[in-house]
């Protein structure tokens, strides 16, 4: 087994008197594509806040390779881990290739990324649109993409960032049949050219052939952990998701 | 996008130039350049001075303060990720009203005044911002309120100073100075405005990218490597001394600040860098317009705040329009 890449130990969160995330400890590694999966207001979306430092927990650790998540500079992080949130409201028409070029951004500290001229940047997105097959979206108007084509340009934002672990909230949400098969092949060649994907789904059935991995979260805590076959059965599946809300420490 | 703005910047410089003809005393374009510029014929005199002191100080204050007010409008809008945002949203014009008419009512006029408002301005600009960090500092709205409560505020206490004013000699004043005008501007104050105008602008142009980062939303750019408090914050630093700065020298003209950015982003689209610079050449060149027209139209001057209002929802209901043929 390959060494972890991203790794929480013990993870607690809590936001006013509710406890968000409970005592999480979770393994991602080199190439495996992990599904997270649970009920509304699990707490997917922290956890995944958590793990990309976006959050400090309140208690636990996050580890990216050997050094704490909390001791890097936010560049050095934006260095290994990219963000795919949910469609989002933007109320510019930015262009896609311009969208993606921002991923270079945290590539060379703020001065070079930021502020000198960076010539090589349309270059590098115009390659990532290529290999994520959709570079005749370049010059299209990024809010007016659908949402597949959206996921797609926002995926080859993180290659820009030279991201190995990839982190996707709700990728399925809003896409029909074909867009999820073809972002499903997207995640599936990425993961095998070594990235590591992480996304929650609310697609159980689909997951087992989707993703390798699955973390089942309930009411902040992580019910399961292992390969999809094991994990994801249909006991586990209809545990998930029945009576949620009634769980004593909710 | 490159020829774009070189065609906006030498239409600003060819309405520059006729701007100087422009006024009571109508000089021909041949008038300007022997009068004024060679220095011949029978009104040379005249017509230097009316020129060199009057005319340039004017049509340079209107170029600076439609710049400015445009250029921290357009910031504005990208850090608050709204169309809709003018420069006075964190109550920066309230401020500058409030600081103005302090002055005026502890009877003094001129720089005082100014160094009242840039005061008035700052101040309600740092309540705001006080107001977010006290609260919450991470959230983008506690911003707004900030601004909402500031301007309340400092609006509530302009009223109560232009109720408590002398109305024979304090009151007009105040008033006059609200509507905005550029008859005042004096070639004195032109490096002052500069001296703002220009580093405001390189720094901002500096960190068009991280703008732009910033527009995707505060996890998006956090996620990318950008530290967006750090940036959100310096941005309206900036863009905020660029207003407060202008308002104090010509009064309230607010409503330029919004509408000239969303002319500047059709023309060159949303990103940072060319838009920035767009709104400074349009926004002067708005400005400048206005000033003509305040100074041209009639005998009597209109304040410029009137015209540049009226012009910009005119300018404004044009673009709502073009934009549903441009953007379909």
């Amino acid at each position: 087994m390959t060494a972890a890449l991203l790794s929480a130990e013990h993870i607690g969160l809590r936001r006013g008197p509710r406890t968000v995330l409970k005592d999480i400890s979770v393994t991602l590694r080199a190439g495996e594509r992990v599904a997270l999966l649970g009920p509304n207001g699990a707490g997917k979306t922290s956890l995944l806040r958590v793990l990309l430092g976006l959050v400090p927990p309140d208690t636990g650790h996050v580890w990216l390779g050997a050094t704490r998540l909390r001791d890097l500079p936010r560049q050095a992080i934006a260095r290994t881990m990219a963000y795919v949130p949910q469609a989002h409201q933007m109320h510019f028409p930015y262009r896609v290739r311009d969208v993606v070029a921002l991923g270079r951004i945290g590539q060379a500290g703020l001065l070079r990324g930021a502020v000198l001229p960076d010539t090589g940047a349309d270059a590098a997105a115009m390659s990532a649109l290529r290999r994520m097959r959709s570079e005749h979206l370049a010059d299209r108007a990024f809010p007016a993409l659908s949402g597949g084509e959206r996921q797609a340009v926002l995926l080859a934002r993180a290659l820009v960032q030279g991201a190995r672990v990839l982190v996707l909230d709700e990728p399925e949400t809003g896409l029909d049949w074909g867009q999820q098969q073809h972002l499903a092949m997207l995640l599936a060649e990425l993961a095998r050219q070594g990235h590591t994907v992480l996304a929650t789904t609310h697609d159980p059935v689909r997951a087992r052939e989707r993703f390798d991995h699955a973390l089942l979260l309930r009411d902040g805590r992580l019910m399961a952990d292992g390969p999809v076959a094991r994990v994801l059965t249909d006991g586990a599946i209809d545990a998930l998701y029945t009576n949620v809300g009634r769980s004593p420490e909710g | 996008m490159k020829a774009c703005l070189a065609r906006a910047l030498a239409l600003v410089i060819v309405a520059a130039a006729l701007s100087l003809c422009v006024g009571r005393l109508t000089l021909s374009p041949v008038q300007l350049w022997t009068g004024a510029v060679r220095h011949h014929g029978a009104d040379a005199d005249t017509a230097a001075a009316l020129v060199w002191h009057v005319r340039l100080p004017r049509v340079l204050g209107a170029l600076c303060v439609g710049a400015a007010l445009s250029v921290s409008g357009a910031t504005y809008q990208i850090v608050f990720r709204n169309p809709l945002v003018s420069p006075g949203l964190l109550g920066v014009l309230a401020g500058a009203g409030f600081g103005a008419a302090s002055a005026i009512v502890c009877g003094q006029h001129g720089v005082t005044v100014e160094l009242g408002a840039v005061l008035g301005g700052m101040l309600a600009a740092g309540l705001a911002i006080l107001i977010a960090q006290l609260f919450d500092a991470e959230s983008l709205l506690m911003l707004v309120f900030g601004g909402l409560i500031a301007t309340a505020l400092f609006t509530a206490l302009l009223s109560s100073l232009q109720y408590m004013a002398d109305p024979e000699r304090q009151l007009p004043d105040i008033v006059f100075w609200l509507l905005g005008s550029l008859a005042a501007v004096t070639t004195g104050q032109i490096p002052p405005l500069l001296a703002v105008l220009m580093p405001g602008l390189v720094l901002l142009l500096a960190g068009a990218r991280l703008l732009d980062a910033l527009a995707l939303g505060d996890d998006e750019a956090r996620a990318l490597g950008i530290p967006v408090r750090a940036v959100r914050l310096g941005a309206l630093i900036v863009a905020t001394m660029l207003s407060v700065v202008t308002v104090s020298v010509v009064g309230m003209i607010g409503w330029v600040g919004l509408v000239v950015p969303h002319l500047a982003r059709l023309l060159v689209g949303p990103r940072a860098a060319p838009l920035l610079g767009m709104s400074a050449l349009i926004g002067g060149l708005f400005l400048l317009v206005c000033d003509d027209i305040a100074r041209g139209a009639t005998r009597q001057e209109i304040p410029v705040g009137i015209v540049a209002d009226l012009l910009g929802v005119a300018v404004f209901l044009a673009l709502l329009r073009l934009r549903r043929v441009l953007w379909a």
